[in-house]
């Protein structure tokens, strides 16, 4: 083939595709539009639906899941998008506290449908399942999540292990041990949050089961739970990790201690009495904490 | 023999072209793909969450400043109400000649403070005093004030003084989204095996957009042809280059006015080079060795949305000297760390990293004007085929025009600042003139830097002026940073 052609051939290529380009991106304008009026026509009926049933006792409780189940349609987007609505709500109603919200939430099929999803094989569909499942507080889940608490996916497994300090609080500590994956600072801010969040006093039993675990991202975690709930009969295990070779143990251990020993005197004892590159380590972290 | 010399010459730029067209087509996959996954993943860390949190990462925002007096005070203000429970913000005034100091005296209620050396890692010009503010309101803001030493001079200072466990070096004049250290933490909160040892984000261009009180109210597109390219220029760079390079673990560059470093790896190596013009650049690359060298897991992370605006160059005269700068940057950084070319002890980086920026970052400047010699030389020498040469030219401009419409419907279609049909319209109008209007000036000014490097002349940081934003209140700006 003779090489003009082989060039009159690309341009042709290229001039279709930039054409494509073009539509796609008229479509996407066109359809974008229609979803967000769409979206937004969703979360004002659903919020108002729920408004009514909080102002008015009289409202027909089954006329309100009816209007709502109009706004819902039978298809991912819908249900999705109605989920999320619903979970806007939850950052200022709590689910779990609130039999209306409730009653109205499992009316609608969503609980249904959420158990659904935890067991699909799509890993991000799963995890968001878990997260919603623990966000609306339905702990009937709970059974079907366990299984995903070492999972190799590590979103699936993060909202696993923080599902499961939600619905088991103090008591769930005691799987720790067998958590031998490691836990990003956010997993352990949520399980810390999730542990204020329980009502329950401090399961001395499963706590102390907990100290036990050798793995390193484990004891952070426990160490930042003796420092965000001050307990100061645990200062023992907080010494201990300044033993540690990790030097990020050693940094969240002095941070801790900082916390739970205000007196400098008795910090400047115990790093006394360290191995040197333990003791250099954590002049750093108060130097420069 | 001279057949054989004409045939390799076309065989090396047929093979060259294919090779860079070949990669940009691999860095739209990749960039598709970091932002999908991106997107997904933010969906469980949203900004909310972290808002509320405990137990987050403290973070120092360092910004230089260096003769800013016309708009310090609003910045610092600016910086002031940026969202973030736990962050320090520190103002490395480099010895300004005007009255910066004054003014954020009186305006913050500042009071010198006993200090001590700061960080030993780091060595910095003399620091003459720090202020503090007496009035609670203030508490986080600290005022470093210090003999001249250049941009990189006063963000080490800033870094040596820092309590906190994150640095933010951005530029005092750059306007930061208020909710930007909220999703800049994100990686180092989700970090697991790999540390994050730098996290960069986009940047936009602010030009012509409304600003109120040092925020940013309302995005709009430039006026002006040359910084509307530089949106389109940006987003390319940004979303196709940073993000699929994000996605195979080789992103070597997080922008100067907009990168988080972890303060203790920041303290390992010494900070930013001040001899170096590219400092950016240049710290990334050592970061990255840093970490090889100790054999230590790390990750560079890139996020995608727009956290941090700035202005651009608004005349050809300092877009040239912008653009020499960098060209400069690059040439110094690429020297100094020749030893990372094809060295397998620094596995991917040494392999395929690196040498990407020698041969195609650094190279293409010089590939292209050698093609323009050579292409001279046919017309006015050896004879050239008219048809073929036409077509070709045609061809590559539409390649070009087809991965810059990509970069502006993928940013478009994902993210907010540019969604209206007629911005649309107006960006993809400037991707097209850009191979004629701004890119043969471009092209010009990175030979012009390499030039100055290969013949050891210095010209320092040249002069960046800028028109100012477009600011809602009566403080327009006309400064200049020149080293």
């Amino acid at each position: 083939m003779n090489l003009l052609i082989v060039i009159y051939i690309v341009i042709f290529s290229l001039l279709f595709s930039l054409v494509v380009l073009w539509l796609t991106t008229i479509g996407y304008i066109i359809k974008d539009k229609k979803r967000e009026k769409q979206y937004l026509r969703l979360e004002q009926g659903i919020i108002e639906s729920l408004a009514y049933s909080f102002i008015d006792d009289s409202i027909d409780k089954t006329e309100n899941i009816k209007k709502l189940k109009a706004y819902i349609k039978d298809n991912d987007i819908s249900f999705w998008d109605s989920v999320n609505v619903f979970m806007k709500v939850n950052r200022f109603i709590k689910f779990s506290n609130n039999e209306n919200l409730k009653f109205i939430f499992n009316s609608l099929g969503l609980e249904k449908v959420l158990k659904e999803k935890i067991t699909t094989n799509d890993w991000y569909v799963k995890a968001k399942a878990i997260w919603m499942t623990y966000e609306f507080g339905i702990s009937d889940n709970t059974k079907l999540i366990i299984p995903y608490r070492n999972d190799d996916i590590t979103l699936i497994r993060r909202e696993s292990q923080i599902a499961l300090v939600t619905f088991l609080g103090w008591k769930s500590l005691i799987l720790l041990p067998y958590f031998t994956k490691t836990m990003s600072l956010w997993q352990q801010i949520r399980i810390i949050e999730k542990l204020h969040e329980t009502e329950e006093k401090l399961d001395i039993y499963h706590f102390e089961k907990a100290l036990k675990s050798e793995n390193i991202i484990v004891k952070e975690l426990l160490v930042r739970i003796i420092k965000s709930f001050k307990l100061h009969e645990y200062k023992y295990y907080v010494v201990k990790q300044l033993y540690s070779k990790n030097s990020n143990l050693i940094k969240v251990a002095v941070e801790a201690l900082n916390e739970l020993t205000p007196e400098s005197i008795e910090l400047k004892q115990i790093e006394k009495r360290l191995p040197n590159i333990q003791r250099e380590l954590v002049r750093n972290y108060l130097h420069v904490s | 023999m001279y057949h054989f010399f004409n045939s390799t010459i076309e065989f090396f730029f047929l093979c060259y072209g294919i090779a860079i067209f070949a990669i940009y087509f691999s860095l739209v996959v990749f960039a598709r793909k970091a932002i999908i996954k991106n997107k997904k993943e933010t969906f469980f860390l949203n900004v909310n969450f972290i808002k509320k949190a405990n137990n987050l990462p403290t973070i120092a925002l360092i910004a230089p400043a260096y003769n800013e007096g016309m708009t310090i005070i609003t910045n610092v203000q600016s910086l002031l109400s940026i969202q973030y429970p736990f962050y320090e913000l520190i103002v490395s005034n480099d010895g300004s000649k005007d009255n910066s100091l004054e003014q954020l005296i009186k305006t913050f209620d500042l009071e010198p403070v006993s200090f001590y050396k700061g960080s030993k890692e780091i060595k910095t010009s003399l620091v003459k005093t720090i202020y503090k503010s007496t009035n609670s309101k203030y508490a986080n803001l600290t005022v470093i004030d210090k003999e001249n030493g250049g941009r990189a001079d006063a963000i080490n200072t800033g870094i040596a003084y820092a309590k906190s466990d994150l640095i933010l070096c951005t530029d005092a004049d750059c306007i930061i989204e208020q909710d930007a250290l909220l999703k800049m933490v994100r990686p180092y909160l989700e970090a697991l095996d790999e540390e994050v040892i730098a996290c960069g984000g986009a940047i936009g261009i602010a030009n012509d957009s409304i600003i109120r009180n040092g925020t940013l109210k309302e995005v709009k597109i430039p006026k002006k042809m040359l910084p509307r390219i530089q949106v389109v220029e940006y987003i390319r760079s940004f979303l196709l280059g940073r993000m699929a390079w994000n996605q195979i673990g080789g992103l070597m560059l997080v922008s100067g006015a907009f990168g988080l470093y972890p303060k203790s790896r920041l303290l390992e190596v010494g900070g930013f080079d001040i001899e170096s013009i590219g400092e950016d650049l240049e710290l990334c690359i050592r970061l990255r060795r840093h970490m090889e060298d100790l054999k230590l897991k790390y990750k560079v992370v890139y996020i995608p949305e727009t956290l941090c605006w700035t202005e651009a160059p608004q005349t050809f005269k300092v877009y040239k000297s912008q653009r020499d700068r960098w060209a400069r940057g690059l040439w110094d950084t690429m020297i100094k760390h020749k030893g990372l070319f094809l060295n397998r002890k620094y596995g991917k980086m040494g392999k395929f990293f690196f040498p990407y920026w020698i041969f195609f970052e650094l190279g293409a400047p010089l590939v292209e004007f050698l093609g323009i010699i050579y292409i001279l030389c046919l017309i006015f020498i050896i004879g050239i085929n008219w048809p073929i040469a036409i077509a070709l030219a045609i061809a590559v401009y539409l390649a070009g025009c087809v991965f810059s419409t990509i970069a502006v419907l993928m940013y478009c279609t994902n993210y907010n600042h540019y969604s209206k049909p007629k911005m649309i319209l107006k960006l993809l109008t400037a991707a097209y003139v850009e191979p004629f209007y701004s890119h043969p000036v471009m092209l010009y000014a990175q030979l012009k830097g390499f030039f100055k490097k290969i013949f050891d002349i210095d010209t320092g940081w040249g002069t960046m002026t800028r028109t100012g934003f477009n600011e809602e209140e009566d403080n327009c700006k006309t400064d200049s940073q020149t080293k």
